[in-house]
């Protein structure tokens, strides 16, 4: 087919996101969506061959290109650029690998959106059977597209082996245009802003299990991939349970994930909230709902679930939320988080992405089996949970996170923590009943706290200090750079300080918080403390002075031990009591008299004050 | 083929809580809490009644009153 080079349009809304995001990270190579179609059987290579050739020419979004232009971002088509290339593997020893190697370099090279296709299709013939692989970039189409575009290529097919009627052709792409500009223009815009803003007013602050409120979450050139199948069982109580109580399966899941994560908010004030995205289809009733085009929304969803509620009353409140926030679904989040001015990587407007794709099920190939492999589905933020299929054809689960942010076994842990967290909700009254931890972890704590079991003798920390000072009184017990001291030495000192705290209030019961540097003194101190039976509390003079201010009085220690430098920073009320108030021969006495203890490593006698120069370290000798 | 408008009218109340006399013609279908999941259960439903009516065309309107249009189409020409 030859088609004159059309002139440019602007983006779309649904675009326009993305296409910053890569403007900002043109080498990013992470919206490049890329899928392979494993196919066995007695394949008709030239049907396939023809399948995707047609599936090329009538998807028009395969065509588009990018550029920067005088008013903003552009787009135009481009076609007869792309078409199907082959690499023949049928002598491969290993020729399975070397197709997944080529398909994974090939998803890793970024696109050039104004010089080369949006999109690659190859066909790898192996001994047994061939793969067929897509890529196509998100800003051309999303999911959905993907899987309007795959299942062409099956009906296509279909058709030309004689199984089939012959598809009906794709709407143009100018469809999306017009639906943009309709809704850009509309009341329903206005009206969808407002709803919006409403439903954000007094959200927490973003959080999420590997990021704290404020903390940066933008995606990397890669993500973790943690995949696996819920089992029968899971997904056939997900299916009876949605439909006992008439909810859709897919919203279940979602508000079960939401839960789930909530029990990882609520520190900073959040309250046990999260702010889950959902990404929404955004086709449904729309002239673009089978057209492969870039349409999705990713819309927030608080979620603070009332744990001591019956599930099935709580589900069925969220499930009432969901319906209602998909009426407002076009609304971009993009535009929204301009609006709430969460504007750079820290300030977002939803932590992870709960993303439940009931229409990614495998596209049917006539006489094939057909399965289908995601190698990666667009950016990773934070952590994406994926939900693909449906529960008779079975539900595939992906934990993709960024690597920034999550190790591969933080990836691998949270997914089964959520798979157990929701086999455990389905089965359960209430939220309330359910562990945050998965059964493996349950097992794993236990069998720890069975093998950390011995006995231990009856004696206090105190005991067991003053019995390794008697012991070793020459040995160095403390070391801070070029001074230090001896058990003797320590032996003394702490007594002395001792009988001054004691003097002063501490004692059994009582707290002494501690606001020093790093020092000779800090240890000095504690090891004092611990004599007269106190309890210390270690106050971070790195906080404000609002907040150790606050802490002071929720603690109402009898002392408060700091030093010249930190006391300004603490209340002028509180019972502070500094070195130079400590006994008389301090400290000058053991640094003029003890530069350099020696460094011979006495038995029994940890080392680590010797490897960490600068930090002090006490040596207690055996392990307590 | 026995689809007729009311008995769509009804599946489609039925699967969002509603009453029949509450879905108009014209009246937006997603926005009366339709989903895509849904939809492809009415939809499939109705293949096994006789229909034979891609999904996409359905998704691609959002009233009554448009469906009815495809289907009596396509019923006058089968």
């Amino acid at each position: 087919m030859t088609r004159a080079v059309q002139e440019t349009r602007p983006l779309t809304e649904a675009q326009e996101g993305l296409w910053y995001f890569q403007a900002l990270d043109p080498a990013n190579p992470i919206l490049n969506t890329g899928q392979y179609l494993e196919l066995t059987g007695a394949v008709d290579l030239a049907a396939l061959r023809e399948a995707v050739a047609r599936t090329i020419i009538e998807s028009e979004a395969l065509h588009l290109r990018f550029r920067t232009g005088s008013t903003g971002p552009e787009q135009w088509l481009q076609p007869g650029a792309l078409s199907l290339s082959e690499v023949d593997l049928t002598a491969h020893p290993e020729a399975a690998a070397e197709a997944l190697r080529q398909m994974q370099a090939d998803t890793a090279r970024p696109t050039d959106l104004a010089a080369e296709p949006v999109a690659a299709f190859t066909l790898f013939l192996l001994p047994d059977r061939v793969f067929l692989y897509e890529r196509i970039h998100h800003l051309a189409t999303d999911g959905y597209g993907i899987v309007l575009v795959s299942n062409r290529i099956g009906e296509h097919y279909g058709h030309l082996t004689g199984q089939g009627p012959e598809p009906l052709p794709f709407p143009p792409l100018s469809r999306a245009d017009d639906e943009d500009a309709v809704y850009r223009n509309s009341p329903r815009r206005v009206g969808d802003a407002a709803w919006w803003r409403e439903a954000m007013a007094g959200a927490p602050v973003v959080t999420s299990p590997g990021t704290l409120a404020g903390e940066r979450a933008v995606s990397g050139h890669e993500f973790h991939r943690e995949s696996l199948w819920l089992p029968e069982a899971l997904t056939a109580r997900l299916a009876a349970f949605s439909d006992q109580h008439g909810f859709g399966w897919p919203d279940v899941l979602t508000a079960l994930t939401g839960a789930c994560l909530a029990r990882w908010s609520g520190v900073d004030g959040a309250g046990g909230e999260a702010v889950i995205g959902m990404p929404f289809m955004a086709r449904m009733g729309r002239k673009i709902a089978r057209l492969p085009c870039m349409a999705m929304n990713v819309l927030p969803h608080r979620v603070s679930p009332d744990e001591e509620a019956p599930l099935s009353d709580w589900l069925g409140h969220e499930v009432r939320r969901m319906r209602e926030a998909r009426k407002h679904g076009l609304y971009r989040s993009e535009q929204l988080r301009r609006d709430l001015g969460l504007i750079g990587g820290a300030r977002r407007l939803y932590g992870p992405l709960v993303n439940v794709q009931p229409f990614d099920r495998a596209p049917v190939f006539s006489g094939l089996e057909c399965r289908l492999h995601i190698l990666g589905a667009g950016a990773v933020e934070d952590l994406t949970f994926t939900f693909r299929g449906d529960p008779v054809a079975g539900i595939l689960f992906e934990t993709d996170s960024n690597p920034g942010l999550y190790s591969a076994e933080e990836t691998r842990n949270h997914g089964l923590r959520l798979m157990a967290f929701i086999e455990g909700a389905l089965a359960a009254e209430r939220l309330r009943d359910v562990p945050s931890a998965s059964p493996d972890e349950i097992a794993a704590q236990d069998a720890r706290a069975l093998a950390s079991r011995h006995p231990v003798p009856d004696v206090t920390l105190v005991d067991l200090i003053e019995a390794q000072m008697r012991e070793t009184p020459e040995a160095p017990a403390l070391r801070f750079g070029a001074v230090g001291l001896s058990y003797a030495e320590l032996d003394a000192q702490t007594e002395a300080l001792a009988v001054q705290l004691r003097a002063r209030g501490a004692g059994p019961e009582q707290i002494v918080a501690v606001a020093m540097e790093r020092s000779l003194e800090l240890s000095v101190a504690l090891v004092a403390i611990l004599r007269t039976g106190a309890a210390w509390l270690p106050l971070d003079p790195d906080h404000p002075p609002e907040r150790l201010a606050r802490i002071l009085a929720m603690a109402k220690p009898v002392l408060v031990m700091t030093s010249a430098a930190i006391a300004p920073l603490l209340p002028a009320e509180a019972p502070l009591f500094q070195p130079a108030d400590w006994p008389a021969d301090w400290p000058a006495q053991w640094h003029s008299l003890h530069p350099a203890p020696p460094l011979a490593r006495p038995s029994g006698h940890s080392a680590s004050g010797q490897r960490c120069m600068g930090q002090p370290r006490i040596s207690f000798g055996n392990p307590i | 083929m026995t689809v007729t408008l009311e008995k769509m009218r009804a599946d489609i109340a039925r699967l969002i809580d509603l009453d029949p006399d509450e879905i108009g013609n014209d009246d937006h279908l997603p926005d009366l809490g339709l989903d895509s999941l849904r939809l492809m259960r009415l939809v499939t439903a109705w293949e096994a009644e006789g229909l034979k009516l891609d999904f996409a065309v359905f998704a691609e309107s959002a009233t009554l009153g448009e469906w009815w249009e495809a289907v009596s189409r396509l019923q006058a020409a089968g």
